[in-house]
C-alpha cells in the first residue's frame, strides 16, 4: 500500500461520493420518467434526459470541488495518478528524479556552505554593528594597530558604543598534567562586552582585573577545561602556570564560543592590561581592535569619526612618532566582511558553478518534459475531448510535476546533508566557520523554493506549450505526427545550451586542475617525504638565558641522533611553509649604500646540525656550516640562489661580505661561505625571496627552534622525541609535531578545495549534459523509427544507421562546444587570481575540454544509435 | 456549461426562494419549479445546479436528507435552514435594488 493511498484513505469519504452518484442518477431517472409520461419511448426518454443533463462526470467534478475534503482528495488522486504515470515510464522517471536530486543536492550543499560562511550572522550580539578598526600604513602597505591608538579610539570616539582589543600570544602551559604549548590571546575586558560573550562557568575578567599590576587571571576554553580539569565544575579559583607564571582561573567559555579570527582558536585568554596612558619608555603591544558602533551609525560615518579622532591623536604625539605614521589613515570594515574576505571570490565562483549546474539540470528537465508532453499530447487531447476542464488538466499537470520534483528534492536534501557532514568532517582550514556548516531551515526553504520553481517553470511550461493545440487536432494527428520539427528544434537548442554551459564549467575546472598540477610540479627546494618536524618553544620565564637553551637543544640533538629510526637531524628557527621568523635589511660590501630605511629586506633563518642534509636542500657552491663556525669565529652565512642573483648578478657570491645597517657603530661583516638552491619558503605558489642562513652557533634564539628529523617511522619517532624532551626538561612542551608532507598539503588545502569543488560540479554538469544528449537522441530515434525502417528497407545497413545517429550527436556536441569555448574564453579571466602560472585562456585546457565534451556527446549517442540499428523495418512499417 | 450566464449571479437566490416556497425539494424538482413558475423563461442547467446546491449546503444555508419521493423514488431533499432564511432575505433585498436600478436606467431615455 503506497503512502499516498494510506493518506488519502483518511480523507476519502466513499459515502459522499456515492451519495452524489445516487443524487444525479435519481435526477436522471425522474427526468426520464417524466419524458415517458409525455409519450416518449423508454429509450428516447433516457437519451433525452442524458442529453439535457450534460456531462455527468464534469458535474460530479465541479460539485465535488465545492467540498474541501473532496478537493483534497482530488489532489491526492492526482498525485496517485502522477505516481502511476511515473511508474509507467521508469526510464524517464529515473533520469528526471536523478537530475532533480543531483541539481538540488549540489545547489543546496553549496548554499549550505555559503549560508554558513557568508550569510549567517556571526555568533555575537548585534553582529552587524561590529567593526574591525586598523591603521593603514601606506609606506609598508600594511595595517597595524598599537595599544596607544586603540586607547585613543576607545576614549575619543563618539560613535563607538564599546571597543575591545586582543593580541595572539602562545603559552607554555603547565601545572595541570603534561606541559603543553597552546594558543592564547591577551584580551581587554571590553573585548567580551563588545562581542556580548557570556562564559559557561564563572566570569570573564572584569575591568579591575584588566589593569596593569592586577592579580593574574585567565579564562579557559571549554575544550581546555575538559582536557585539563576533567570538566570539574569547581574550577574557578584554581591555578594554572602560563610560561611559569601562576594564573587564577576566572571562568570557562561556553562550547559554542567562536573566536572572531577562526584561525586562532585560543584555549587561554588573559587580560591584556593595557595602561590608560602611555609614555615613550613603555613598550607598545600590537593588537587587533574590534568596535561596536552605536545603533544607526553607518560604517562610513564610523570611519570618518574615527579618522578625526586618529588625526587629533597623531597631532598630539611627538614629532618622531608623527613621522613614523606619516600618511597613515584609519581603515574600518564590518567584522563579517573582514572574516570572509579571502574566501569570498572562490565561494562566488563555486556558487556561479552550481548555478550553472542548476540551469543545466532545469534545461534537462525541460527537455525531458517536452518529449513526454509530445508523447502524451494524444492522451491529454482525448481527456479534454471527454470533458476534462482546462483547469482540471492544468492541475493534473502541476501535481504530476510537483510529485516528480518532490521525489527529486528528497534525494537532493539527503545529498546536501551528506555533503555538509563530509565538509564538517574534513575540517577544512580553508573555510572559516567550517564547524558551523549545517543544513538549517534556510537551506531547506531554499531547496523547496528551487524545487517548486524548477518543477513549475521548467516542467509545466513545456507541457502547456505542447498542449496548446485544440484536442481534435491532437487526437487526429496521432502520436508521431505531433512531434513536429518545431519541438525537435527546441529540444536541440536546449541540449546545445546545456553542453555550452558544461563546457564553461569544464574549462574553469580544467584551468584549476592545470594550475594545481603546475603548483605540484614546483620544486620546493627540499624533499618533503619522511621528514618529521617538532617545535620547542621557550618562554621568557623558563630557560631565560641563552646557554641553557643551547644546552637543551644540543642534548636533544644528541639523543635524537642516536635513535635507530632517525637518519639525520637538523635544526632551524624558521621552517619552510611557515611565516618567516626574521627579516632584516642588508648592506653589501663594495656596493653603494642605500639611504637609511631603503635597504632591501632579506629573510634570515638560523640553522643547526645537518639542516640542509636532512631537508635535502642541495648545496650549489661553497661549503656547509661546520664545527669551526663558533660564536667567536668569523661571522659566516649561506645564502640562497635568489640572494646571489639579486645582489651579485653575473658575479660569484662566494666569499662576498654583507652586514646589517645599524645607526651606531657598524656591525661586523658576514662572509658568504655557501649557496643553496631556492626553497619555496612561503608556499609552492609563492615567489622565492632572497634568504640568508646563519649558523645556529652564531645566532641568538628568541622564540624557539624546530627540529627536523629524516625518518621513515614518523609515528614512533615523534613519540620518542616527546619522551626525550620530557626527560631532559619536564616543563618544556613540544608543539606542532607534524610531517613536512602534512604541512605541504595544509598549505595547498584552499587551492585543492577550490579545484575539487569546481571539478565536481563540472563533472556533474558533464554527466547531466550527456544525459541531455542521450535523451534527445533516444527520443529522436523513437520518433524516427518509421523513417529508419524505410531507410533499412531500402537497403541502408546497420553501420550507416548508427553513423546517422552518431553524426547527429556529434553535430549537437560540436555546436555546444564551440559556443561554450567562446563563452569560456570570455569568462575565465574572472578566475585569473586563482590560477598559478596558467593563462585563463590556456589553449591546452580548452582543446582538452572540447575533445572531452565531444567524446562524451558521441558516447552518449551510442546507445540510441544502437537502438536505431535494431529497428525491425517490418515492424516499423506496419505500425502505420 | 450554463447557457443562461446572466442567471449565474442570481442562482443562489432562485434556489433559496424555491425552497422557501416549496419547503423541501430535490434537485430535479427545483429545476422544474423554476421553469414552470417563470413560464419557461428561466432554465437552470444541471451543470450549475448541483455544484451550487452543494456549495450552499457547505455554507450552511440549506440542509439535505434522503427521502422517498411521491412516485416512490429515493431522492435527496433540500430545505432551508434558519441561516438560509436570513440569507434569502438579504439576497432578495439586494436583487430588488438591482432591479430597481436597472429599471430606472431603462426609463431614463
Amino acid at each position: 500500500m503506497s503512502i499516498f493511498s494510506r493518506i488519502s484513505s483518511v480523507f476519502r469519504s466513499h459515502k459522499l461520493d456515492q451519495e452524489l452518484d445516487d443524487e444525479l442518477r435519481s435526477h436522471l431517472e425522474m427526468r426520464a420518467a417524466d419524458n415517458m409520461s409525455a409519450g416518449m419511448s423508454a429509450e428516447e426518454a433516457q437519451l433525452e434526459a442524458r442529453r439535457r443533463f450534460g456531462n455527468p462526470a464534469l458535474i460530479k467534478e465541479s460539485t465535488r470541488a465545492q467540498r474541501i475534503v473532496l478537493w483534497l482528495e482530488t489532489v491526492l488522486q492526482d498525485a496517485r495518478f502522477g505516481l502511476r504515470m511515473l511508474r509507467r515510464t521508469p526510464g524517464f522517471t529515473l533520469v528526471a528524479v536523478l537530475t532533480v536530486a543531483l541539481t538540488i543536492g549540489a545547489t543546496a550543499a553549496v548554499f549550505t556552505v555559503v549560508n554558513s560562511v557568508l550569510l549567517r550572522p556571526l555568533p555575537y550580539q548585534n553582529p552587524d554593528r561590529l567593526l574591525t578598526i586598523a591603521v593603514f600604513m601606506p609606506r609598508s602597505n600594511d595595517e597595524v594597530m598599537a595599544t596607544p591608538q586603540y586607547v585613543a579610539f576607545k576614549t575619543g570616539s563618539r560613535i563607538l558604543e564599546d571597543a575591545g582589543a586582543y593580541s595572539p600570544e602562545d603559552y607554555n602551559v603547565s601545572g595541570t598534567g603534561e606541559a603543553e604549548r597552546l594558543h592564547g590571546v591577551a584580551a581587554t575586558a571590553s573585548f567580551f562586552t563588545t562581542l556580548g560573550i557570556q562564559p559557561a562557568i564563572g566570569h570573564v575578567f572584569s575591568a579591575e582585573e584588566d589593569r596593569p599590576g592586577a592579580e593574574k587571571v585567565a579564562v579557559i576554553s571549554h575544550s581546555f577545561w575538559q582536557r585539563h580539569f576533567n570538566s570539574d565544575k569547581d574550577v574557578v579559583g584554581k591555578t594554572i602556570l602560563l610560561d611559569g607564571v601562576p594564573h587564577v582561573i576566572a571562568g570557562v567559555l561556553s562550547p559554542s564560543f567562536r573566536f572572531p579570527d577562526t584561525s586562532l582558536q585560543p584555549e587561554i585568554m588573559v587580560p591584556a592590561a593595557i595602561p590608560a596612558s602611555f609614555d615613550a619608555s613603555q613598550p607598545m603591544l600590537i593588537v587587533q581592535a574590534i568596535g561596536r558602533i552605536k545603533p544607526g551609525v553607518s560604517v562610513a560615518q564610523a570611519n570618518s569619526d574615527l579618522e578625526t579622532v586618529y588625526q587629533q591623536y597623531l597631532a598630539g604625539t611627538g614629532a618622531k612618532f608623527g613621522a613614523f605614521f606619516a600618511g597613515s589613515t584609519v581603515h574600518t570594515r564590518l567584522l563579517k566582511t573582514e572574516l570572509v574576505g579571502p574566501v569570498r571570490r572562490p565561494l562566488l565562483i563555486i556558487m556561479t558553478a552550481v548555478g550553472c549546474v542548476l540551469l543545466i539540470g532545469c534545461l534537462n528537465i525541460a527537455s525531458l518534459q517536452l518529449a513526454r508532453a509530445v508523447q502524451r499530447s494524444q492522451e491529454v487531447g482525448v481527456r479534454s475531448a471527454l470533458g476534462a476542464g482546462k483547469l482540471r488538466l492544468l492541475r493534473q499537470l502541476i501535481t504530476e510535476n510537483l510529485v516528480l520534483s518532490c521525489c527529486g528534492a528528497v534525494g537532493g536534501i539527503v545529498i546536501a546533508l551528506v555533503a555538509a557532514a563530509l565538509l564538517r568532517a574534513a575540517r577544512l582550514s580553508a573555510l572559516p566557520s567550517v564547524a558551523e556548516i549545517r543544513v538549517d531551515l534556510w537551506v531547506l526553504g531554499f531547496a523547496v523554493l528551487i524545487t517548486l520553481l524548477s518543477g513549475l517553470f521548467f516542467g509545466l511550461a513545456p507541457a502547456l506549450w505542447v498542449n496548446r493545440a485544440a484536442p481534435a487536432e491532437a487526437i487526429g494527428k496521432g502520436n508521431r505526427a505531433t512531434a513536429g520539427s518545431g519541438h525537435r528544434r527546441v529540444r536541440n537548442l536546449l541540449v546545445v545550451a546545456e553542453l555550452a554551459i558544461a563546457v564553461v564549467l569544464l574549462a574553469g575546472a580544467g584551468l584549476l586542475v592545470h594550475s594545481f598540477s603546475r603548483v605540484l610540479a614546483v620544486d620546493p627546494g627540499f624533499d618533503f617525504h619522511n621528514v618529521l618536524t617538532a617545535r620547542v618553544s621557550f618562554s621568557l620565564t623558563t630557560l631565560r638565558q641563552q646557554e641553557p637553551r643551547f644546552a637543551l637543544i644540543d642534548n636533544v640533538t644528541q639523543e635524537v641522533r642516536a635513535l635507530p629510526s632517525v637518519e639525520s637531524v637538523g635544526i632551524t628557527n624558521s621552517l619552510p611553509l611557515m611565516p618567516y621568523e626574521t627579516s632584516l635589511s642588508v648592506i653589501i660590501e663594495g656596493k653603494p649604500v642605500p639611504p637609511m630605511g631603503m635597504s632591501p629586506f632579506v629573510s634570515v633563518a638560523a640553522v643547526g646540525a645537518e639542516y640542509f642534509q636532512t631537508m635535502k636542500t642541495a648545496l650549489v657552491a661553497g661549503r656547509h656550516f661546520n664545527e669551526s663556525d663558533t660564536r667567536t669565529s668569523t661571522s659566516v652565512a649561506i645564502v640562497n640562489q635568489a640572494f646571489a642573483r639579486k645582489f651579485f648578478p653575473g658575479e660569484d657570491a662566494l666569499g662576498k661580505r654583507f652586514r646589517v645597517p645599524t645607526p651606531g657603530p657598524p656591525a661586523p661583516w658576514t662572509t658568504i661561505v655557501g649557496i643553496v638552491t631556492d626553497v619555496h619558503h612561503l608556499g609552492l605558489a609563492q615567489n622565492v625571496s632572497p634568504e640568508v642562513y646563519s649558523p645556529l652557533s652564531q645566532s641568538r634564539i628568541y622564540d624557539g627552534v624546530t627540529f627536523v628529523l629524516r625518518t621513515s617511522e614518523l609515528e614512533s619517532t615523534s613519540a620518542a622525541l616527546r619522551r626525550i624532551v620530557a626527560k631532559l626538561d619536564p616543563a618544556q612542551p613540544v608543539s606542532d609535531v607534524t610531517s613536512m608532507e602534512q604541512k605541504l598539503s595544509a598549505s595547498l588545502a584552499a587551492r585543492k578545495f577550490n579545484m575539487v569543488a569546481l571539478g565536481a560540479f563540472a563533472l556533474l554538469a558533464l554527466v547531466l549534459a550527456a544525459v541531455g544528449i542521450f535523451g534527445v537522441l533516444s527520443y529522436s530515434v523513437a520518433q524516427r523509427s518509421h523513417e529508419i525502417g524505410v531507410r533499412m528497407a531500402l537497403g541502408s545497413d546497420r553501420a550507416r544507421v548508427i553513423k546517422l545517429i552518431l553524426l547527429e550527436a556529434a553535430w549537437l556536441s560540436l555546436a555546444g562546444t564551440l559556443i561554450g569555448v567562446g563563452a569560456a574564453l570570455a569568462l575565465t579571466r574572472f578566475m585569473a587570481s586563482l590560477l598559478y602560472h596558467t593563462r585563463p585562456t590556456d589553449p591546452l585546457t580548452m582543446v582538452s575540454v572540447a575533445v572531452l565534451l565531444i567524446g562524451c556527446g558521441v558516447l552518449a549517442g551510442y546507445v540510441p544509435a544502437l537502438r536505431a540499428s535494431r529497428v525491425d523495418p517490418m515492424i516499423a512499417l506496419r505500425a502505420e | 456549461m450554463p447557457k443562461n450566464d446572466q442567471l449565474l449571479g442570481s442562482l443562489d437566490l432562485l434556489i433559496l426562494k424555491t425552497l422557501a416556497q416549496l419547503g423541501s425539494m430535490h434537485g430535479y424538482g427545483i429545476v422544474l419549479h423554476i421553469q414552470q413558475v417563470s413560464d419557461d423563461l428561466l432554465r437552470i442547467e444541471e451543470g450549475s445546479l448541483y455544484p451550487a446546491l452543494h456549495r450552499i449546503e457547505e455554507a450552511g444555508w440549506i440542509s439535505s436528507e434522503w427521502r422517498t419521493s411521491e412516485n416512490n423514488r429515493r431522492a435527496r431533499y433540500y430545505q432551508l435552514t434558519a441561516r438560509g432564511r436570513k440569507q434569502l432575505a438579504l439576497e432578495q433585498q439586494s436583487w430588488e435594488r438591482v432591479v430597481k436600478g436597472v429599471k430606472s436606467l431603462l426609463k431614463f431615455a
